[in-house]
């Protein structure tokens, strides 16, 4: 698609902004239509260019994305209240659109928009990497030079030892049988035991420094990768699945290890030697060194044809096996629900029909090698064979001795050798490039809150206001909307609501694991956006309904969220947070393991444990997502007690279901539909009988009502 | 606001091993503490810390089942205190030093560890790696009867049991 194409739609002095392909045509058939986007209007034309809308942005008032079954459709309302469809698209381009709404919406709103960069939108999405995948892989082995460097070079010396050996055998049969020198045997039989033992002890040096760097560099890839995913926000589990990124940090390596510790130093061992045992064959025998030339042509042609088609493969390939991790880590951990639900046949099936994947991915490469590989060996094989006999007639009319063929037989093995070896590193080298490509698509994401250059490190009192904010996961799909309130320094406030208002969503936005798409949100009257992500969130705790205990001592899972603290510090907090009495009781007391996930623990000590984590710091906000609504009454009673003793004086969110576990609160702020539609005392909630108060009627008493929600 | 600082200044007492008294009492087999002019008797000695930081104690109320005092350093008591002390911890507290791995072999889901420890030889039944727990350098192992066993450095072994270890980790 080229921006020329556009310009028969273009007015006089218009300028083109963005376009956007859609996935689906007018009428709903699979096809293409565009969104174009100029300074002045917009407009959808079909594939032709042909204009089907065409609406003017001075007359857009708002704009809108509807969501359907399976396909969705941007829409404006004009100023006259009139609704104008513009364009359907199916939901995998949802985030497109989206994107294209908010420049529609800036546009309308005559926000300054950056015309440069809108003009990016025209075209393909392509990943922009500014090395190939393999040059970004031997940057890692680069701080290795000197280990590497003694690699190659014992590789490449022990190729010029293996040319002496056929050398010796040519002064073998020529010189000692059939020249009848005698003397010469033991002085050959010697040099061909030393160049052996020599060559046996380079490739003990070689082994050792390869795999040495190829290990340290995937040490280095590995470490690399793992922070770059820690820079992001925890969104990006949205788009990659846990299981994937893991196989990407696992799997992915190490299918480069193999380039890393031997491909390289092959390929640059088979360059030397082909160059090497080139000029001994062409010194020898020039005219059959031109037969033995006959099948590089064929090979070379091969690889070209083999490297086209074999990306695809692997990537689908590597894609199977990537199915696999994420089912994996999903059903694994999941294990106990899958046993209550007795689902472990239909698991095993979902497994079995993702490794049928793998299987079907892994024989279609397997099939790909078969059509090139076998064939290009036989090439090299039948070169042989030609040479055999054309110089076996050269030596029967007397134009070649015996020792000077065998000589040149083996020098031609040599020759293929090398040649045969590139051929056959065609296939890993693109398998490690397939995953050198993954590696790199991570590694080139750049994350997509970061610390503002500006940011500061705040000392928060407490003070939170929400102003006017709108957000949502995906664009324009709003989960909250116009949110607007304030929290003093010291206030307790409970938030309620039914399930899916956009309680949680307003933690996430507070933390910043997301920025409001409108609005703003200021903590001691600073937008959060100013403030560094570290000093933000170190001075927020938050417990949730399902808190994550890492794999280590109960110790060191409340020091997580202190990790300086002193031991002192460590029971202190495990006291107010009615934990201490239940630890010590533990075999090893707070050096006990909790287990993969706390899973040595039940929900109230996690609970507990994870209180103690979140104010061991001395959070100045805290936040208690459903911190209780997974203990029974007992615990629920303990964690009430702790959780009202730290909350005094300090800014508290609480987050429940269950009223009575907010009712206390300083105020409540009740959201529904991502709007608040309530904030007061329990009191003037209930006084005022609208959602709060049914909630609280439905919860207590005896007669449930009917709450429409 | 009941903050971790202000709770650890004005809640927990951390108090100096001189100001101390800890006496046997044969009686009832357990400790007396004699602290700022009181006496405190039947009291349990708790280790919060026995692998990292295994000389922090907390002495604690058996009757009341409240701390009454933390001994950030047992060392520093007096050597009186401290045999008393430790006579009641050591019996409370016991885990066996591995010193030395003989023979390390698996059956089923179980490994059996033929070991040396500072308090004599063992035979014991480990059931799976989810009973080993790396910290660091230190190991500790729950057999099959919850039995406790400590590798203190595993750095720190002979090479034969560092190859019969890596059987089982």
């Amino acid at each position: 698609m080229q921006h020329k194409d556009f310009e028969t739609i273009l007015q006089e002095a218009e300028k083109l902004l963005a376009c956007f392909e859609s996935d689906l045509t007018e009428d709903g058939m699979f096809g293409c239509s565009f969104l174009i986007i100029t300074d002045k209007r917009i407009v959808v034309s079909d594939a032709n260019f042909s204009i089907k809308t065409s609406v003017n942005l001075s007359d857009i008032a708002s704009v809108k994305m509807e969501d359907y079954v399976g396909n969705a459709e941007l829409k404006v309302v004009l100023k006259d209240c009139s609704t104008v469809s513009l364009i359907r698209f199916s939901r995998s381009l949802r985030q497109k659109f989206g994107d294209a709404a908010r420049i529609i919406e800036n546009l309308t709103l005559l926000r300054r928009v950056e015309v440069e960069q809108l003009s990016e939108e025209v075209g393909e999405e392509k990943p922009r990497f500014k090395t190939g995948p393999i040059l970004y892989i031997l940057k890692f082995i680069t701080p290795y030079k000197f280990l590497l460097t003694v690699g190659i070079l014992t590789g490449i010396f022990s190729i010029f030892l293996g040319l002496l050996p056929p050398y010796f055998m040519k002064m073998l049969i020529d010189d000692v049988i059939i020249g009848r020198k005698e003397g010469l045997l033991p002085q050959v039989i010697v040099a061909i035991i030393l160049t052996q033992a020599v060559s046996s002890l380079l490739g003990v040096a070689r082994s050792y420094c390869l795999s040495y760097v190829s290990l340290k560099a995937m040490y280095n890839i590995r470490v690399k990768m793992f922070n770059h995913i820690m820079s992001f926000q925890p969104s990006i589990l949205d788009t990659y699945e846990a299981g994937r990124l893991i196989s990407r940090i696992t799997d992915d390596v190490s299918r480069v290890n193999w380039f890393l510790s031997w491909g390289l130093e092959q390929f640059l061992r088979s360059m030397v030697s082909l160059a090497s045992v080139s000029v001994m064959i062409f010194i020898l025998e020039p005219r059959l060194s031109l037969i033995a030339l006959i099948p590089i042509p064929i090979l070379g042609l091969g690889v070209f044809l083999f490297n086209r088609k074999s990306r695809w493969v692997y990537h689908y390939e590597w894609r199977r096996w990537a199915d696999v991790s994420a089912l994996l880590v999903d059903v694994i951990p999941g294990f106990p629900t899958v046993k209550s639900h007795v689902m472990e046949k239909a698991e095993e099936e979902k497994l079995k029909l993702k490794l049928s994947d793998v299987i079907l991915a892994g024989l279609r490469s397997t099939k790909l090698n078969l059509q090139f590989f076998p064939m290009l060996g036989f090439v090299m094989s039948a070169g042989t064979a030609i040479i055999w006999w054309i110089g076996g007639y050269e030596v029967l009319g007397g134009t070649l001795t015996l020792g000077t063929l065998s000589a040149f037989i083996s020098y031609v093995s040599q020759f293929y050798s090398p040649i045969w070896n590139l051929v056959s590193m065609v296939e890993p080298v693109k398998r490690a490039s397939t995953a050198g490509e993954r590696i790199q698509n991570i590694m080139n994401m750049e994350p997509k809150i970061k610390n503002a250059s500006d940011s500061i490190d705040l000392k928060i009192k407490g003070g939170i206001v929400f102003d006017n904010v709108s957000f949502g996961y995906l664009p324009y799909m709003y989960v909250l909307k116009n949110v607007s309130f304030e929290i003093k320094p010291g206030e307790k406030i409970g938030i309620v609501g039914p399930t899916g208002g956009g309680k949680t969503t307003i933690v996430k936005l507070l933390m910043r694991f997301y920025d409001p798409d409108e609005g703003r949100i200021l903590i001691d009257g600073v937008d959060i956006r100013k403030i560094r992500l570290e000093s933000l969130r170190r001075q927020i705790g938050i417990v949730s309904q399902e808190p994550r205990l890492f794999n280590d001592t109960i110790a060191n899972n409340i020091r997580y969220g202190k990790p300086d603290a002193s031991p002192e510090e460590i029971i202190a907090a495990a006291k107010i947070a009615a934990a201490h009495d239940f630890i010590i009781q533990k075999p090893l007391g707070y050096d006990m393991p909790c287990g993969e996930g706390g899973s040595m623990l039940s929900g109230g000590e996690k609970q507990r444990i994870a209180i103690a984590r979140a104010i061991i710091s001395n959070p100045r906000i805290l936040i208690l997502d459903e911190a209780t609504s997974s203990v029974d009454t007992i615990t629920e009673d303990y964690i009430k007690k702790a959780l009202d003793e730290i909350s005094t004086g300090r800014t508290t969110i609480i987050i429940a279901h269950r009223l009575s576990t907010v009712k206390d609160a300083d105020r409540l702020i009740v959201v529904d539909n991502g709007r608040i539609v309530e904030v007061g005392t329990h009191e003037e909630l209930l006084r005022k009988n609208g959602l709060y108060a049914k909630l609280w009627n439905t919860q207590f008493l005896e007669k449930p009502v009917e709450v429409k929600v | 606001m009941t903050s971790v600082e202000h709770y650890v200044k004005t809640f927990l007492k951390i108090t100096d091993p001189n100001m101390m008294k800890i006496y046997y009492d044969n009686s009832n087999d357990a400790l007396t503490l004699y602290l700022d002019g009181v006496v405190y008797r039947n009291v349990d000695p708790i280790k919060p810390f026995p692998l990292s930081n295994p000389n922090y104690v907390i002495l604690r109320s058996k009757s009341s089942g409240k701390d009454i005092c933390i001994i950030p350093d047992i060392r520093i008591l007096d050597e009186n205190s401290l045999k008393n002390l430790e006579y009641v911890i050591n019996k409370k507290y016991f885990i066996p030093v591995i010193i030395k791995i003989n023979e390390i072999t698996h059956t089923g889901e179980f490994f059996i560890c033929n070991v040396k420890t500072n308090k004599g030889n063992r035979l014991f039944k480990v059931w799976g790696r989810r009973n080993i727990f790396r910290l660091g350098n230190t190991i500790v192992i729950f057999d099959s009867d919850e039995n406790l066993y400590l590798i203190e450095n595993y750095e720190k072994l002979d090479k034969k049991s560092k190859e019969e270890l890596m059987k089982m980790i």
